[in-house]
């Protein structure tokens, strides 16, 4: 520790550290709470006073808890049933299954919202194929609640694809034999022997999907309606008037008073309730019959029904691309509509390329910003355990405990008039506000990915090259990134994705000439009238899916076909 | 060669290694054995530089060593898991310590190859990633990857523990010829006795941080200097106070029934050509070993466990045993 402390490289890199952490992640959020409680200098509640008397600000306060409370049971629904029937259950044509529902991998934020909407909105396909056989139906019945639960169930079961999956296949097949040897039935196995130990697991996803439903954008904003708003579209609806960020801000603080109040309550609730397995040697999870026939049939056709509704968006998104704007208004396919200019267009034309090409700037940039970033400090936060580092991770993961919106907010309020902190530069309204979002954003998924990479590797490799005569950087350069990098990809190519397709800060920090993919798509989405606009959308939609496959190929599949022919 | 001059290490409050003194010779292959946690670890750690003492000096060929950095020290190690680099080929593993030196890349080339062909890994095996050798193998690169810095002192920590039984057997030969081609001194970690035994010059068999013994293998085994050397080495019998009594009252008169009492099973005769006193006994048990066979046997006063290379006798069987008291080994402490 001495040793690097005296480095003067070492030195200046904390410096920049801590600017950062101050400048970024702890200033702007005071200069949000003083916005709210001294609007005048001086102490004041007129705020919250304020957003109390809005029936708008109260409805939406509450539909974000209803909405919050509703998702955490139907994505843990669909959820469990999607990966049960795909990883536990022996249903037919699994893979098949798994593929249709993994669409949301690769599909979802604004671009699901926009297909969902091309499908089932006013004027979408579905809706026309139902106005024509019952011409009495409401055109817009998919709109408020009901549609928003719908498309944010289905595209939130994500992460139980991912982690519950995982979790499911390290079950020992053996605990599975031991309770069918004592006579358990198959539900009694599921209940009281699988599920027990998805325990965590389930925690976790569903205080993600309690998070995401308070915090929702895309999907209240375009279908939630007049009837339906929740609080992120209030807040940037409060944040474009000046005479309201106040409100703004507000709303932006009791989204993030509830968010902690929440992730608080979940860890403790959570504390105690972890299974270990036991096994001394493990055996592989196999799958299980449906021994009841009814059952059985039951399971296939919910199973199959959910991955059409899963799978039809992307492939009508995928197919629509290729054609026409008069086939896209009529949604009528014919041969003479199929047409490539939609791909031509984007690819040439220069207001139709611009919005992907910025996406994909900002994006390279923050995720490489970023992994650089997160390289050096989680390496220094693994290795050297004190006070200082401890509570610097503590700051480091102020955005995980935020509300992106909080943070965005808090960005433009404060870097509105020049700031000392920042050598009396105003940002808000810079391309660099964005970049700055971005990387805040990213900073504790990455810290916590690299911090566990770095705690994989055995401090014999760091002794042995010590005792070599390898100096700390050669170590660090030659032995320790090279063990690293691996995971450092997959965390970057993960950036690189989710950030390609954003809304929820674009939309707050965006230039006005510098707008991002998400933007573009959500404002099409809105105005489904224009024939070309959603043209275009679907071509960003489809190269989107593309650029996602690929880096999920990269993050998931290519690690497990190395680990399959290593086996 | 190594001296540890009163080392004192300290993890927080716990003290791991109170005053340790020790010193090793020139060219001896050194153990330092005891049970987990007894601190021989530590003391190969700081004797690497990989720990720093709180008090004490550690001198490696009369120079003080305490606060040099472990890759000045010209000291080599060979971890428990070998810590072979999994980014790098064998090659590259081999020749990363000359590599950091700036040594020319031919001078590289020329010692990779004579290390190689010292501890017989080949151009094939050169050239592969260390996660596609054997586990011999890897210790083989592990060791010519220490070697290849010409260090004074060689380190090995536990290098045998995660190996199978006839692969240990195997790399324990292998492994003291190469100190003896090399004539290096070397300091070994175990807590197996017997890898100890047959290894080692001499041996510091340590409990709790302290030093119990210093000596060959022969003085540790057969004049254990406390209580815990001589219960820790080998297998042995505690003889009840009736039993040593019976013992001094048939003429072993240096024998005290007040003292703590041992008798190693190998010393236990069961028939009458030995020199010694003849208690009569029946045979309880029997295991065959193999090499040699256990028994189990009751006498008056104490049931005794008896090792003989022979496995002529069934359970059940009246036998005479016989115990020469000067193969009693007695320590204060309760008997």
């Amino acid at each position: 520790m001495r040793g690097r402390v005296r480095s003067p490289w070492v030195l200046v890199a904390a410096a920049a550290l801590l600017w950062f952490i101050a400048a970024f992640l702890i200033y702007p959020n005071v200069v949000t709470l003083h916005e709210i409680f001294f609007p005048g200098g001086a102490f004041s509640a007129r705020a919250f006073e304020r957003l109390w008397s809005s029936q708008r600000a109260v409805d939406s306060l509450r539909n974000s808890f209803l909405l919050a409370l509703v998702l955490s049971v139907t994505v843990n629904v669909v959820g469990v049933f999607v990966v049960l029937v795909t990883r536990y259950f022996a249903v037919r044509g699994a893979r098949l299954l798994w593929v249709g529902y993994a669409t949301t991998l690769v599909y979802g934020g604004v671009v699901a919202v926009s297909g969902y909407t091309f499908v089932y909105g006013e004027g979408g396909l579905i809706t026309r194929i139902v106005l024509s056989v019952f011409p009495g139906a409401d055109p817009g019945w998919f709109s408020g609640m009901l549609a928003v639960v719908v498309v944010m169930t289905l595209t939130g079961t994500g992460h139980h694809l991912l982690f519950l999956s995982a979790a499911l296949a390290r079950i020992d097949q053996q605990t599975i034999e031991a309770a069918q040897q004592l006579g358990a039935s198959p539900w009694r196995i599921l209940r009281q022997v699988v599920l027990p130990v998805l325990r965590p697991t389930l925690f976790a996803v569903t205080t993600l999907t309690f998070l995401g439903g308070l915090a929702a954008f895309a999907a209240p904003q375009v279908l939630g309606g007049r009837e339906f708003q929740t609080i992120t579209p209030m807040i940037l609806t409060f944040a474009e008037i000046p005479s309201s960020r106040d409100l703004a801000a507000t709303l932006a603080l009791i989204l993030g008073v509830a968010t902690l109040v929440v992730l608080t309550t979940l860890n403790r609730l959570e504390a105690g309730g972890t299974y270990f397995s036991v096994s001394k040697v493990p055996a592989t999870l196999r799958k299980q019959r449906i021994t009841n026939p009814v059952a059985n049939a039951a399971v296939h056709v919910c199973a199959y029904m959910l991955c059409a509704a899963y799978a039809i968006p992307p492939l009508l998104i995928v197919v629509f691309s290729f054609t026409d704007a008069a086939t896209i208004s009529t949604g009528r396919l014919s041969l003479d509509g199929f047409t490539l200019a939609n791909y031509q267009r984007v690819l040439t034309d220069a207001t139709a390329y611009w919005p992907f090409v910025v996406s994909i700037g900002y994006a390279a940039v923050t995720a490489a910003v970023v992994i650089v970033m997160m390289l050096f400090v989680a390496r220094v936060l693994q290795k050297f355990v004190n006070p200082v580092t401890i509570a610097i991770e503590y700051l480091l993961h102020i955005p995980w405990v935020l509300p992106s919106t909080l943070l965005a907010l808090g960005l433009v309020i404060a870097y509105s008039a020049p700031r000392p902190i920042i050598g009396g530069l105003v940002l808000t309204g810079t391309v660099s506000l964005l970049a700055i979002g971005y990387i805040i954003a990213k900073i504790p998924f990455t810290l916590r990915l690299m911090k566990a990479a770095y705690a994989g590797v055995p401090d014999s490799l760091e002794e042995a090259a010590s005792i070599l005569g390898a100096g700390r950087m050669r170590t660090y350069l030659r032995v320790l990134v090279p063990l690293v990098l691996p995971v450092a990809a997959a965390v970057t190519a993960l950036n690189f994705t989710s950030l390609l397709d954003d809304y929820d800060l674009a939309v707050f920090l965006a230039h006005p000439l510098y707008q991002p993919l998400g933007i573009t798509i959500q404002n099409a989405t809105r105005n489904q009238g224009n024939a070309d606009a959603t043209a275009l959308t679907f071509v960003y939609a489809v190269l989107l899916m593309l650029v996602c496959t690929v880096a999920m190929w990269f993050v998931y599949g290519r690690n497990s076909r190395v680990r399959r022919s290593r086996a | 060669m190594i001296t540890f001059d009163n080392v004192t290490v300290r993890f927080g409050g716990f003290e791991a290694l109170p005053s340790f003194s020790l010193r090793i010779e020139a060219g001896e292959f050194f153990t330092l054995l005891g049970p987990s946690g007894c601190g021989k670890t530590t003391a190969l750690r700081a004797l690497a530089g990989f720990v720093e003492p709180a008090a004490g000096d550690v001198l490696v060929d009369g120079r003080t060593v305490t606060h040099v950095p472990s890759g000045k020290r010209e000291i080599g190690m060979v971890f428990q898991n070998y810590a072979l680099f999994p980014s790098m080929s064998v090659r590259d593993n081999i020749a990363f310590g000359l590599r950091v030196r700036k040594h020319s890349q031919a001078e590289v080339d020329r010692r990779v190859a004579e290390i190689a062909e010292q501890v017989d890994l080949s151009g094939a095996q050169l050239a592969k990633g260390v996660a596609e050798l054997s586990g011999g193998q890897q210790q083989r690169v592990a060791i010519a990857r220490a070697l290849i810095m010409r260090p004074k002192v060689l380190l090995l920590d536990e290098p045998l523990s995660n190996l199978d039984a006839k692969l240990r057997q195997q790399l324990r030969g292998q492994l003291k010829d190469l100190q003896t081609r090399f004539g290096i001194t070397t300091v070994y970690v175990t807590h197996d006795q017997e890898e100890a035994l047959s290894m080692s010059d001499r041996i510091a068999v340590l409990d709790h941080g302290r030093i119990e013994q210093v000596g060959s293998p022969e003085e540790i085994y057969q004049r254990s200097a406390t209580e815990f050397v001589c219960t820790f080495i080998g297998q042995v019998n505690k003889l009840s106070v009736e039993l040593v009594k019976e013992l001094a009252a048939r003429g072993a008169d240096r024998l005290d029934p007040g003292m703590a009492s041992y008798l190693r099973i190998e010393k236990v005769g069961l028939d009458r050509s030995g020199a010694g006193v003849c208690l009569p006994g029946t045979v309880t048990a029997r295991a065959f070993h193999g090499a040699h066979t256990m028994y189990r046997v009751r006498t008056e006063h104490d049931v005794l466990q008896v090792m003989r290379s022979d496995d002529r006798l069934d359970t059940g069987d009246e036998v005479d045993v016989v115990i020469d008291p000067e193969s009693v080994l007695q320590y204060p402490g309760a008997a």
